[in-house]
């Protein structure tokens, strides 16, 4: 079965069609991965709205050429102005400005482009190898588990990203409790509507996705004033731009650690890029023959974490595809971006529509390739991008924002719910709550009330008494309590420690 | 004792918690109301977990990087940039109700181009294109209809 899909997936990649969007969608990635205010999740959002009228194979390709696109690029503008363009490249500019400050810009450029592309490529290996294996684990799945693979996603995505503990779990939960507005499917009651038509199917996932990621990032730039790169950054010559790419191959076997660090990090429901750059940055620097070098401008603090950034791509994106939970915040826009296009992921993704499956897959291949090569040719003008002042990127992203909220149901009411959620999205922004967490919670909440009354209707009040279930329960209670087993473990080391020590 | 900014959203969502589930206790039935209650009883008491801590406990460590990135922004956005920006948001959204997403977008455009100090002839080209992507994208290759504005319903 698995190599038919295959064979077909290599039928579909070969449509004109879909290569075309792909190619859209890594230029259109390219240039939002350049403006720092902008970044992969808020390009994400806006660009969803230009693909309703299209068909789900041209607008995924769209979708997610455009996250390898921004991802990749983001990596210029690290180096060159020490502004990451987006956040997974914040480890990026620890050695790849210092690259640029001693006049190796182009070498970091080239280092930094040929291991992300290469990352991002190697992971979807990688995914394609780990197929088999998921297959049995994802057909043992039964409702109970659904349930607590749902609570694990939530869970991980607030707990695991790069916020506290506490208020990631907060925001998950908000936004499980905004998924039970409207009517319940089960029993028809309509719940916290207060008689208005316009609640009873829900809160409308688009002007939430447009409101939490969207405004928030624009109002920030519009209140700081100015432009997001001062004029004047220190911008390079690029002739030594292919000895960089050479270098990947120098550091090869870093290169493969870091993407498959990255790709692992990807598999993990919600943990990211963002993560894994500073992790896959961190094991560069500790088994480097001289860390002392690491934040003074050495190619491998550029080669590490570009190669893991992009490599998450892979993983996030099977975890997505055969459960349905996202492996990434950018995983997480795409989730609720497939759902709009009626594309279900979960389970059946690995079975009968393995094909799709593979075919995204490719996609990210295509997507990655596209990107490094454009980056790779164009990357010192390509830097300049992120000197559009705030003064006219903020009305342009603004309309576009409304417009986009507007034409998917042609409701003036989703642009109301789409400021309102700009709001608290900003205050979310500004006091470290996490957005994908909400978006997960929202996004999920009506599977999870389903799943749940499935399996108490098929096994009762006891239905986590399943290996998978309890298995995936100790696993989410262990990742909220992490700060607390790793503080026991570290003090029980510590003890033994001195307790050797005063032996000794 | 100090409110932050954190703070108040804590309180916020208590109030939000609460509200859920006074709203649920009088459903009839079972089934409905059964996860809201659940639910908005743990972020309830997530929520006064974080207030407790903000107010009782002294905790110098920054949330990770997005406290560390986020705070020198907001340090930089001033109070009274957010308002008015937020003015600029109440403004076009009440345009486009009046007058509808074409000329809205238009006024919109050129207006805070040309307020924020940029030439004429640079907030023209803008707005040019701007119109261009929302009349083009939308309304040609789209074939979507966007709203009139309550001037032009009639």
């Amino acid at each position: 079965m698995a190599v038919e899909a295959f064979l077909q997936a290599l039928q579909n990649f070969r449509d004109l069609d879909l290569l075309l969007f792909m190619f859209v969608g890594s230029i259109i990635g390219i240039v939002f991965g350049l403006i720092p205010a902008i970044g992969s999740l808020t390009a994400m959002a806006l660009i969803i709205p230009f693909t309703f009228m299209m068909p789900p194979m041209n607008a995924i390709p769209l979708l997610l050429a455009l996250t390898s696109g921004a991802i990749t690029a983001g990596s210029i503008t690290s180096i060159l102005l020490n502004i990451p363009g987006t956040g997974v490249n914040v480890a990026t500019l620890i050695d790849g400005f210092p690259m640029n400050q001693k006049g190796q810009a182009g070498r970091a450029l080239g280092a930094a482009l040929v291991s992300s592309g290469m990352g991002g490529v190697f992971s979807v290996f990688l995914a394609f190898a780990i197929i088999p294996l998921v297959l049995p684990m994802v057909m043992a799945l039964r409702s109970a588990d659904m349930v607590f693979v749902i609570l694990l996603g939530i869970t991980f995505i607030g707990v695991l990203g790069t916020g506290s503990t506490l208020k990631g779990l907060i925001s998950g939960g908000i936004g499980l409790l905004i998924s039970f507005i409207g009517y319940q499917a089960s029993t028809g009651a309509s719940r916290f509507t207060f008689g208005a038509n316009y609640l009873y199917d829900g809160i409308p996932l688009l002007p939430v996705i447009l409101g939490i990621f969207g405004l928030p990032e624009m109002i920030t730039l519009a209140a700081k004033g100015g432009a997001i790169a001062k004029a004047g950054a220190n911008v390079k010559g690029v002739r030594d731009i292919f000895e960089g790419g050479k270098d990947v191959f120098r550091h090869f076997f870093l290169w493969m650690r870091s993407t498959i660090l990255g790709y692992i990090i990807g598999i993990v429901p919600g943990v990211g890029a963002s993560v894994a750059q500073f992790v896959a940055y961190g094991q560069a620097r500790q088994t480097s023959r001289h860390p002392q070098k690491f934040g003074t401008g050495t190619v491998e603090g550029v080669i590490a974490p570009e190669s893991a950034n992009n490599a998450v791509q892979g993983g996030a994106l099977l975890t997505m595809l055969a459960l349905g939970i996202p492996g990434s915040p950018d995983t997480a826009i795409l989730l609720g971006a497939l759902l709009l296009m009626n594309v279900i992921p979960g389970p059946q993704m690995m079975t009968a529509q393995l094909d799709l499956s593979l075919t995204l897959l490719l996609i990210v291949i295509g997507a990655n390739i596209i990107a490094a090569s454009v980056c790779l040719i164009l990357a010192p003008n390509l830097a300049k991008v992120a000197y559009i002042p705030g003064r006219i990127l903020v009305p342009l992203v603004i309309a576009i924002i409304f417009i986009g909220a507007y034409v998917h149901r042609e409701s003036l009411n989703d642009v109301v719910v789409t400021i309102a959620f700009g709001i608290v999205g900003l205050a979310m922004r500004n006091f470290g709550f996490s957005r994908p967490s909400l978006l997960l919670g929202l996004i999920l909440g009506t599977l999870f009330e389903h799943y749940l009354f499935l399996a108490l209707a098929a096994s009762g009040p006891l239905f986590f008494v399943r290996p998978i279930s309890l298995v995936l329960i100790v696993i989410s209670i262990a990742a909220i309590f992490q700060g607390q087993i790793r503080g026991l473990f570290g003090n029980r080391f510590r003890r033994q420690a001195k307790t050797y020590e005063t032996k000794g | 004792m100090k409110l932050k900014g954190s703070s108040y959203c804590y309180i916020g969502v208590m109030g939000i918690a609460a509200a859920v589930i006074i709203l649920a206790l009088p459903m009839e039935s079972l089934k409905p109301k059964l996860l809201p209650l659940i639910l908005g009883g743990i972020v309830f008491v997530l929520s006064a977990a974080g207030l407790w801590r903000d107010l009782f406990v002294q905790n110098n460590k920054p949330d990770g990087e997005t406290k560390k990135d986020v705070d020198s922004e907001v340090a930089d956005a001033r109070l009274g940039g957010y308002l008015a920006i937020g003015v600029w948001i109440a403004g076009f959204f009440l345009a486009i109700y009046l007058v509808g997403f074409t000329i809205a977008t238009l006024l919109f455009v050129l207006a805070y181009i040309k307020a924020h100090g940029a030439k004429w002839l640079t907030a023209i080209i803008f707005t040019i294109i701007t119109l261009a992507v929302v009349y083009g994208v939308f309304e040609v290759v789209l074939k979507m209809s966007l709203y009139k504005g309550l001037f032009f319903a009639f």
